[in-house]
Order: C-alpha cells, then structure tokens, then sequence
C-alpha cells in the first residue's frame, strides 16, 4: 500500500505585519527583554477583521492555492480537514460559530464531492489533520484530502497583558494524496496528557490590565489565559516530551535522530525549539526558526515552517523529515516524512 | 578552567542583562543577577549547544554560579571523553 504525499502547501498570511514596537504591543505594561527574547517574536501578522479580513477568506485562499498547486480541480477532493482554534468572527458573519470553516470551503471552492471535518486539538491539530487524511486515503477509498488551518488567534487574545505578543494569525492548506513511489508518511507517535489541562486554556473574563484599572463591559470576552507560573510549570515536560514522540516514532522504523536530514518544529517558542533541537543532537544546519516573523500561528505553525523550509531549498526530495509539535491541553506528537517529488508551494 | 569560566560569562552576561565583567566565577546568579527559571532554561540551551552536552532541566536548581556550571560542563566532557 503506497504512503501518503504532500502534494502541495500554500499559505495566505494577513496583511498587517505588526512589530513589537508597535501598537497593540507597544502599549502593553512594560515587557522584558527577557520575555521577548524568551518567545523570539518580533513581528507577526494579525487580522484586520475592521477592513474585512477574516480567516475564512484566508483559508479559502490558501486552499485554492493548493488546490491549483495540486493540479487537481475541487471537484476531485474527497475530503476536507479544517481547524481554527478561535471561537467566533472567523467568517464575514461575525456572530457564526458553527457549522465552522470546513462547510464554508466546500461550499465556496464548489467541493461538491467532498465530505467535510473540523478537527481541533489546537497546536498539533495539523499533524493530527495529516495522520487522519493519511487513514482516509489508505482504507476510505479516496485520492485527494485537503488539510487546512486557519488561525485568528488573535480574537481571543487580552491585549491588555503580555501573552498576546507570543500569538499570531494566519492560514495554510495542503494537497495529500498517495504516494507513486516509497515516499511519504512513514512512521508517527503522538500522546495526550490531560492531567495538566488548565495550564492554558482560553476562558470567559475581563482583561487583565484595562486602561487607568476601568473594565468596561463590552471587554468581557473569550480570552487566551494563562497564569505567571504557566512557563515555569510547562518547562517541566515540554522540553522532553516532544523529543520523545520523535525519538517513538523514528524507533518505529528502525532509524536515528542522525538519519533524519531536516526537522520541522512547532514554533511555540525560540528557547523551546532550541530545546528540542538541543534534546535530538541538531544545530541550525538542520532545522530553522519561523517565529521571529510570525509569531506563534497555533496550528498553521508546522505547516508554515515547512512551507518555509521548502521556500529556502533546506528541504528537498529524498529527505526523511521529521514534523514534530506540541499542543496546550496537552497533546504531542511527531510524523516522519520520506519527501518524493518536490512539495509545491506558492 | 579560566577560559571556560570566560566564556559561561560571555554567555550569561547578555542573558542578565550585564557587563561580562560583572559575571564573576562565584556570583550568585540567582540572586545578584536575577536568573529564574526561564533565563537558566536559555543560558542550559546555549551551554548544551556550545559545549555539546546535555544538561537536564532538573540540574537548573544546581547552576547557582559560574563555576557550578563549569563544573557541571567539565564533567559532562569527562564522561565523554
């Protein structure tokens, strides 16, 4: 049975490109060079929802992209894998929560044949998107999966507090479908661990630094929280438990941390991708940061930073690359990639 | 030993936010410079990556000085060989 290929990747970023120096961030209570350093953003791009931007319409893009990339017309998709980790103002119809974004696709890309998923475990969801096309294509009988994420983050970030500098907004699709040659996905290891569940979770509140102390009620909102002590207490398992799901998943077929040409990581952070590089034995030559310029994308991060390593020709055909990541609530996982023909990308 | 305890200061120094100069062998890091737990985490990612050890997170509470954490790297080496 052939493998699952990534036929092809294409990502649609909003518009705004928006610096630490600048508002909304500039206006934050004073953040450390610390901090900054530590997440290693210096600029991500937000939605501008007033001037109409919204996730949709990026992720109708990016998906029409790789559609097109794919050589393939919508009408050939079986089946559509969609997440956007906010709650709401993702479409046009800013008060839409659900039927969410999968619908929206197959309705706008003219998908008539395809059946429709919007499948969330936030960071790690496009991993998981691409381990379930994987399923599909192999026992379900179909030829082409569209895997999509697109994130507005920034809905439910307090702009009031320095967590919302951390966080960006964006979308990215890919065309998988089987494998010609030996190519593909050839080994995964992914696991959940719930007993630290409320370290991030998005909650119903008020800010938590409203100007001159005034809470005004229309800031009640749907907020990403979390707590002083969440990075101290997520460094007692995030550094190993990542490296871990690769070290599962390159066991299963047999091969080393070394025989892997490059590494995909989540980009949560500067210091914790260097962590996880650290923990496999690699230094730069094998694996790049994203998060400089777009933040932390929540799902879209993995696919967007293999996007990118595509784009500067670190990854190429006949690489074994490894995609690893993590997720708040907590999910991590890790997939091993044989490249074949060169992935297309816009 | 003096170069190394060198260049733990040419590593720590920009991380606290000070002069190399003021990252003496015995300065209390946690204290004087105010290196918490985050910070520590980036000066072990730099110390693993420069020197090619591995250092585990649960050592952070050990590295209380410059020399404690040349010590550590010296006998990480020495395991190496």
């Amino acid at each position: 049975m052939k493998n699952t290929t990534i036929k092809s990747l294409a990502i649609k970023m909003p518009k705004n490109a928006i610096a630490n120096d600048q508002p909304p961030y500039s206006e934050i209570e004073v953040i450390s060079n610390t901090w900054y350093r530590f997440w290693g953003v210096d600029s991500r791009h937000i939605i501008d929802r007033e001037s109409g931007e919204t996730a949709i319409e990026l992720a109708i893009d990016a998906s029409k992209k790789a559609i097109e990339l794919a050589e393939i017309t919508p009408q050939e998709i079986d089946l559509i894998l969609c997440n956007s980790t906010c709650f709401d103002g993702w479409s046009e119809d800013a008060t839409k929560v659900y039927p969410r974004l999968s619908q929206e696709i197959k309705r706008k890309l003219n998908c008539t044949k395809a059946i429709v998923l919007d499948v969330d475990q936030e960071c790690l969801t496009f991993l998981v998107s691409m381990q379930m096309a994987n399923g599909y294509l192999k026992t379900g009988g179909f030829k082409n999966v569209l895997v999509c994420a697109s994130e507005y983050i920034s809905s439910i970030l307090d702009f009031t507090d320095k967590s919302s500098t951390i966080f960006a907004d964006g979308a990215v699709a890919a065309i998988l479908n089987k494998a010609t040659d030996d190519s593909g996905l050839i080994s995964s290891a992914f696991k959940t661990n719930a007993e630290v569940y409320d370290l991030a979770v998005a909650q119903w509140r008020n800010p938590w630094h409203p100007k001159n102390g005034e809470v005004k009620p229309e800031d009640y909102n749907l907020y990403f929280t979390i707590e002083e002590d969440t990075q101290a207490k997520m460094q007692k398992f995030i550094p190993t438990m990542v490296p871990e799901m690769i070290k599962e998943a390159l066991g299963k077929i047999d091969i080393t941390t070394e025989d892997v040409d490059f590494y995909i990581f989540h980009q949560t952070s500067k210091t914790m991708v260097d962590i996880w590089a650290n923990a496999v034995g690699i230094d730069y030559d094998k694996y790049i940061l994203t998060v400089q310029n777009y933040g932390c994308l929540a799902s879209a991060s993995t696919p967007v930073t293999l996007y990118e390593a595509i784009k500067q020709k670190r990854v190429k055909e006949g690489d074994i690359v490894v995609i690893a990541g993590a997720a708040i609530g907590w999910g991590f996982g890790a997939q091993v990639w044989k490249i074949g023909k060169q992935i297309k990308i816009n | 030993m003096d170069t190394l305890l060198k260049e733990i200061a040419e590593i720590i120094a920009p991380i606290a936010e000070c002069e190399v100069e003021d990252v003496t062998p015995d300065v209390d890091l946690p204290n004087a410079l105010e290196i918490d737990s985050l910070r520590g985490l980036e000066i072990m990612v730099m110390i693993e990556r420069k020197y090619k050890v591995k250092l585990s997170e649960e050592r952070l509470p050990e590295m209380t000085t410059p020399r404690s954490i040349a010590k550590m790297i010296a006998e990480q080496l020495e395991l190496v060989g």
